[in-house]
C-alpha cells in the first residue's frame, strides 16, 4: 500500500525554481467574471493539483494562462518573464502545454495525425519531432498500434493517452491537464498516473485539474483548492489529504483509504 | 441515349465539383457563405478569355497563372475585410459578401458589358467518339483539369501543414489555437484557396459555356447545391455531390423535360436540406 | 454610421434623386418625346442595341429634315431610353415611369413578345399610344388593347412558308424535332411550327423545351439525336442559338434541314457559329433584299440599308428595319393627325394603309400588323440568302446541316 507520502517521498528532490507564477489572476468571459484574483505557484519538477467543485473556475484558469481567455487583471510570470496578452501560439512556444478538457482531438483525423497537430509550431526540428514522436509511442503503445486510425473512434481512456500525447509533442517544459479522470474507468487513470509520474521523474513539471480528489492528492506534490473563483487553501498535498475540513468538504464519507498503483512506467491495458 | 447521358451527367458533375470544391471548403472552415464565389468564377473565365483573344495564351497555361493570382486576391479580402466579421453571426457575412458581390459584379458589367463571350480555341479541339458516345474534347479536357484540381486541393489540405491546420481550424477552433495554429492566418489561407478554386473553375469554364457576368448567379446555385447534396468542408463531398447533381439534371431532363432539370435540382436541395442536412458525406469527411 | 442609419440615407437619397432622373421639358414643348425602356444590359442586350440603332438612324433621319410636321409647325424627335437589365418586371416598371415620369409623348415597347405583353397594360392604362417593333406572338395582342400597335405578323406567318418551301424541296423530310426556349415567343413560334408540321403530314418525333439561361443542353440534344429527326428546329434567341449550335456539333448531331429562330438573321449569329451557320435556314419579317416602294422617309430598303451602312459602319437586320419603321409609323401618324394628341394619334395608325421600306403596312382589329409576307431565307456562303417568296428570291434551300461523313 503506497500512502500520499510515500509517493511524495519517491519523487525527485523538487528543483527550486518556480516556473509558473499567478499573481491576483482576474478572467472570465463576455459580461461574467469567473476568476477573482487567483494566486497561485508552480515549481519546476513537480506535480501541482489543481482541485474545487465545479464551476470554481479551474478550467478557466488554465484557459487564461494557455492564451484562449484574455486577462482582465493579475499578472502571469513564466520563468520569471511576465507574460502580457500571450496568444496560444507564443505561451505554447515558450513551452507551456495544455491539455484542455474534454481532450478536444481532431476527431477526423488519425492518431498519428493528431500527435503532429502538437507538434505544429516544431517547423525546422523534423528529427526531434520524430524522436518524441517515438518516444509517445513508447509511453503509450496502444497509441502505436492504433496509429492510423480516426481519433474520434477509440474509447475514452486511450483518447485521453492521445490528448496527453499531443501535449507531449510540443516538448513542454510544463504540461496542464485539465480533467485528467473524467469519465475513465479507475484502472485507465491509474495506468495515465503512472505515465505522467514516469514523465515527471524524468524532468516534465505537470500541473493537473482533477476531480477525483484523492487521485489528486496522492499524486501531487503540491495542491490548490478553488471555490468561486478564489484560492481557498494550498499547501503540501499530503496535508491536504489529512485536513478534516477538506475531507469534509471534498471527500465526504471517504476514509482513508490507499489504491495500490503499480510501479512501472508503461501502460498495461 | 442512355450511355450519352450518362457520360453527359458525368463530366458536368465533374465541372461542378470543381466550381463547388472551393465554396465548400470556405462555408465548411470559416462558416462563411462566400456569395463573391459565382463573381470569382465568371472573373476567372474572363481572364481566360482576356488572355486567350488579347495575349495567345493558351487556357492551359492561364490557369496556372490564375491559381496564385486568386489566391492572394482571396487572402487580402479574408484577411481586410472578412476577418473584422469572423465572429459576427452567419448573416452578417452573408451580407457582408452580399454586398461586395453586388460591387465586383456590377464592376465586371461595367468593364465588359454584359454582353455574352465565347472563348473560341483556335484551332478547336473537337470531339471524340466511343461506340454511340459522343464527348467534344474542349469538355473532356477541362473534366480532366477539374478533378485533377480538386484532387490537389485535397491532397494540399492533408499534406501540407498550412492544410492540417486549416482542417484544424474546422474541426476544433480552440483546440487549433493550443496547437499553436494562427487562425486568422488560417482563415485568410483556407478563403485563398477557394478562391483560387473559383479562379481556375471559371478558366476551365470559359472553354464551355458563354461567359458573362449574368452568370454569376447560376454558378452560385449550383455551388450551392452541390454543398448541400455532398456535405460541407469535404472535398469529396463536393465530388460526390457534383457527379449526383449531374446526373440528376442530366437524367431528369431526359425524363421530365430539360426546363425542368434545374427544378429538379433545387427540388433535391430541399429534399436534402429536409431529411439529410448533413449531405451524403457532412459529419464524416473532415468533422 | 450603422448599417440602419446608412440604409435610411441611402433611401431618402434615392428617392430625393428619383425626379431627376426623367428630366421634364421645362420649357414650352418643343421636341416629341419618345419613350424606349430597353434591356441595355443583361442577356437580351444585343437585341436592345438593335432597336436602338433603328430608333437612333429614323430620329437622326427625322432631325435632319427639320422634324415631323405637326399642324404646320415642325418639331423635332428625342428617343428617351430606360434600361432595365432584361428583367421583363422591370421592363414594365420602366414604362411606366416614361409616361408618368418622363412625360413622354409616345412609347415603343420593350423588347420582346413577352415583355411587350407585359408592358402594354400599362399603356392600355395611361391611353398611351404605343408600337411595337420586336413583337410577333398574337397572344401580345390578345386583350383587346386599343393603343397597341405591332409592326411583326403573326408567328404562324413565318413558319408556313417554311413548311411549304421545305416540303416542295425535300419531300424525303419527314420527321421534326423541336426545341424551344421557355419564353413566350420562342415557345410560341414553336408551337406554331409544330401545328404547321402537322398541317402538312410530318411527324413531330420531338417537342421539349429549355428553361431560360440554360447553358447546358446535352441532355435536350441527346434526345435530337435518339430522335433521328430529318428537321431539328430551334426556338430561341441568338445567344441560345449559338450555343445549341455548337453543342450540336460537340454532340456531333446533324439533320437534312436545321431551323433556328431567331438568331440567324443576325451577322452576329453568322459571325459566332462561323462553319456551323452554313445551311441553317430562318425565317424573319424583313431582309434587305424586299423591293417595296414606301411613302415613309426611308422608302425603299436600299436606301434604308445604305443610310445605316454609312452611320453604323454594317447591314442592319430585321430587328433594326422594324424599329426605325416603328419611329416611321408614328411620324406618318403624327402627319396626319395634324397633332400631338394621342387620340388623334392613335386614330390614325388604327387606319393607317399605306406601304413602307418594310413592306405594306396595315394594322388588324388586335393591332397587329396583317399585310406582311415575312421572307424564308438560308445561310450559304456566310451570309444570308432569300429563297422564298418568290417575287425576291435569290437562291435554292439547300439541304444538309452538320452531316458527318
Amino acid at each position: 500500500m503506497n500512502t500520499a507520502g510515500e509517493r511524495a517521498a519517491a519523487m525527485p528532490a523538487e528543483r527550486s525554481g518556480e516556473l509558473l507564477r499567478i499573481e491576483g489572476l482576474h478572467s472570465g468571459y463576455g459580461p461574467v467574471t469567473v476568476l477573482w484574483g487567483v494566486d497561485l505557484s508552480v515549481r519546476e519538477g513537480g506535480i501541482t493539483a489543481l482541485i474545487g467543485s465545479n464551476g470554481a473556475g479551474k478550467s478557466t484558469l488554465m484557459r487564461t494562462v494557455s492564451g484562449l481567455v484574455p486577462a482582465r487583471a493579475g499578472r502571469i510570470f513564466w520563468r520569471g518573464a511576465e507574460l502580457r496578452d500571450a496568444t496560444p501560439a507564443r505561451v505554447l512556444g515558450l513551452g507551456i502545454a495544455h491539455v484542455p478538457e474534454g481532450r478536444r482531438l481532431f476527431g477526423a483525423m488519425s492518431v498519428e495525425e493528431n500527435l503532429l497537430m502538437g507538434a505544429y509550431l516544431r517547423r525546422n526540428d523534423a528529427a526531434g519531432v520524430a524522436r518524441d514522436l517515438g518516444r509517445v509511442y513508447t509511453i503509450f503503445p496502444k497509441l502505436k498500434e492504433r496509429r492510423r486510425q480516426a481519433a474520434g473512434t477509440m474509447s475514452g481512456g486511450e483518447q485521453q493517452m492521445c490528448a496527453i500525447g499531443r501535449g507531449l509533442m510540443s516538448a513542454p517544459r510544463l504540461l496542464m491537464i485539465d480533467e485528467l479522470s473524467l469519465g475513465l474507468s479507475p484502472l485507465l487513470v491509474e495506468q495515465l498516473v503512472d505515465a505522467l509520474l514516469a514523465l515527471n521523474r524524468e524532468g516534465l513539471t505537470i500541473l493537473v485539474v482533477e476531480q477525483d480528489v484523492v487521485a489528486a492528492l496522492e499524486v501531487s506534490g503540491t495542491a490548490y483548492v478553488m471555490d468561486t473563483g478564489r484560492v481557498t487553501q494550498h499547501g503540501e498535498s499530503s496535508a491536504l489529504l489529512a485536513d478534516p475540513a477538506v475531507r469534509r468538504a471534498y471527500l465526504g464519507a471517504f476514509e482513508s483509504q490507499g489504491v495500490s498503483t503499480p510501479r512501472s512506467g508503461t501502460i498495461v491495458v | 441515349m442512355f450511355l450519352q447521358i450518362l457520360v453527359n451527367g458525368v463530366v458536368l458533375g465533374c465541372l461542378y465539383a470543381c466550381i463547388a470544391a472551393g465554396f465548400s471548403l470556405v462555408w465548411g472552415v470559416l462558416n462563411v457563405i462566400n456569395l463573391m464565389h459565382g463573381s470569382f468564377i465568371v472573373l476567372g473565365s474572363y481572364l481566360a478569355w482576356g488572355a486567350y483573344h488579347s495575349m495567345g495564351v493558351s487556357p492551359w497555361v492561364t490557369i496556372a497563372i490564375a491559381a496564385p493570382l486568386f489566391y492572394l486576391m482571396g487572402y487580402l479580402v479574408q484577411r481586410g475585410v472578412l476577418n473584422r466579421v469572423m465572429a459576427a453571426p452567419v448573416l452578417v457575412t452573408l451580407t457582408l459578401t452580399f454586398g461586395m458581390d453586388l460591387i465586383l459584379n456590377n464592376a465586371m458589367i461595367l468593364a465588359f458589358k454584359a454582353d455574352y463571350r465565347k472563348l473560341i480555341l483556335d484551332p478547336p479541339l473537337g470531339t471524340v467518339a466511343w461506340g454511340s458516345v459522343v464527348v467534344p474534347v474542349d469538355r473532356l479536357v477541362a473534366t480532366v483539369f477539374a478533378l485533377v484540381l480538386t484532387g490537389a486541393l485535397y491532397v494540399l489540405l492533408r499534406r501540407t501543414r498550412m492544410g492540417r491546420a486549416i482542417i484544424a481550424v474546422r474541426l476544433d477552433r480552440d483546440a487549433a489555437r493550443l496547437m499553436g495554429v494562427d487562425v486568422p492566418v488560417t482563415y485568410a489561407a483556407a478563403f485563398g484557396l477557394g478562391a483560387a478554386m473559383a479562379g481556375c473553375a471559371g478558366v476551365l469554364l470559359a472553354l464551355i459555356f458563354p461567359i458573362s457576368p449574368l452568370s454569376s448567379i447560376p454558378y452560385l446555385g449550383k455551388a450551392f447545391v452541390v454543398c448541400v447534396l455532398g456535405g460541407l468542408g469535404s472535398v469529396p463531398g463536393a465530388v460526390l455531390g457534383g457527379l449526383v447533381l449531374g446526373l440528376v439534371e442530366s437524367f431528369g431532363a431526359m425524363a421530365i423535360g430539360p426546363e425542368h432539370a434545374v427544378t429538379l435540382s433545387f427540388a433535391l436541395l430541399i429534399g436534402f436540406l429536409v431529411f439529410r442536412p448533413q449531405g451524403l458525406l457532412g459529419k464524416r469527411g473532415f468533422e | 454610421m450603422n448599417a440602419r442609419s446608412f440604409c435610411r440615407a441611402f433611401f431618402c437619397a434615392a428617392v430625393a434623386a428619383a425626379p431627376f432622373a426623367f428630366p421634364p421639358n421645362a420649357a414650352a414643348q418643343e421636341t416629341i418625346r419618345f419613350g424606349a425602356p430597353l434591356p441595355l444590359t443583361g442577356a437580351l442586350a444585343p437585341e436592345a442595341l438593335k432597336q436602338q440603332q433603328g430608333y437612333d438612324l429614323w430620329a437622326e433621319q427625322v432631325n435632319k429634315a427639320g422634324g415631323i410636321t405637326v399642324g404646320g409647325k415642325k418639331m423635332k424627335v428625342e428617343i428617351v431610353y430606360t434600361d432595365y437589365q432584361s428583367n421583363t418586371p422591370r421592363a414594365v416598371q420602366a414604362a411606366e415611369q416614361l409616361i408618368t415620369q418622363g412625360k413622354v409623348d409616345f412609347l415603343f415597347s420593350p423588347f420582346g413578345s413577352g415583355a411587350a405583353k407585359a408592358a402594354s397594360t400599362v399603356s392600355e392604362k395611361y391611353r398611351m399610344p404605343t408600337i411595337a417593333s420586336t413583337a410577333s406572338s398574337a397572344q401580345v395582342y390578345d386583350q383587346g388593347y386599343k393603343y397597341l400597335f405591332g409592326t411583326f405578323t403573326p408567328n404562324d406567318t413565318l413558319t408556313t412558308p417554311l413548311t411549304q418551301i421545305v416540303a416542295q424541296t425535300a419531300p424525303n423530310v419527314k420527321r421534326v424535332a423541336i426545341i424551344a426556349r421557355n419564353d413566350l415567343f420562342p415557345l410560341a413560334i414553336a408551337q406554331e411550327m409544330e401545328k404547321s408540321a402537322k398541317n402538312r403530314g410530318l411527324e413531330v418525333a420531338m417537342f421539349e423545351k429549355y428553361a431560360i439561361n440554360t447553358m447546358d443542353h446535352s441532355s435536350a440534344l441527346a434526345q435530337v439525336k435518339a430522335a433521328n429527326a430529318d428537321w431539328i428546329f430551334v426556338t430561341g434567341y441568338i445567344n441560345d442559338l449559338v450555343l445549341i449550335r455548337k453543342q450540336m456539333s460537340d454532340q456531333r448531331i446533324g439533320a437534312p434541314v436545321v431551323t433556328m429562330i431567331a438568331g440567324p438573321a443576325y451577322q452576329e449569329f453568322i459571325d459566332a457559329a462561323g462553319a456551323g451557320a452554313e445551311n441553317i435556314s430562318s425565317a424573319a419579317w424583313w431582309h434587305p433584299a424586299v423591293r417595296y416602294q414606301g411613302k415613309d422617309l426611308f422608302g425603299t430598303a436600299d436606301n434604308f440599308v445604305k443610310l445605316f451602312r454609312a452611320k453604323y459602319n454594317s447591314t442592319p437586320d430585321y430587328a433594326q428595319a422594324s424599329s426605325a419603321v416603328s419611329g416611321a409609323l408614328f411620324q406618318m401618324a403624327i402627319e396626319k393627325a395634324g397633332s400631338l394628341d394621342r387620340e388623334k394619334v392613335r386614330d390614325a395608325l388604327a387606319g393607317m394603309n399605306v406601304v413602307t421600306f418594310w413592306g405594306p403596312v396595315h394594322f388588324g382589329p388586335n393591332g397587329q400588323i396583317d399585310s406582311l409576307e415575312p421572307p424564308v431565307f438560308q445561310i450559304q456562303g456566310r451570309k444570308a440568302v432569300v429563297v422564298h417568296p418568290p417575287e425576291i428570291k435569290q437562291g435554292e434551300l439547300q439541304l444538309g446541316v452538320g452531316m458527318q461523313k
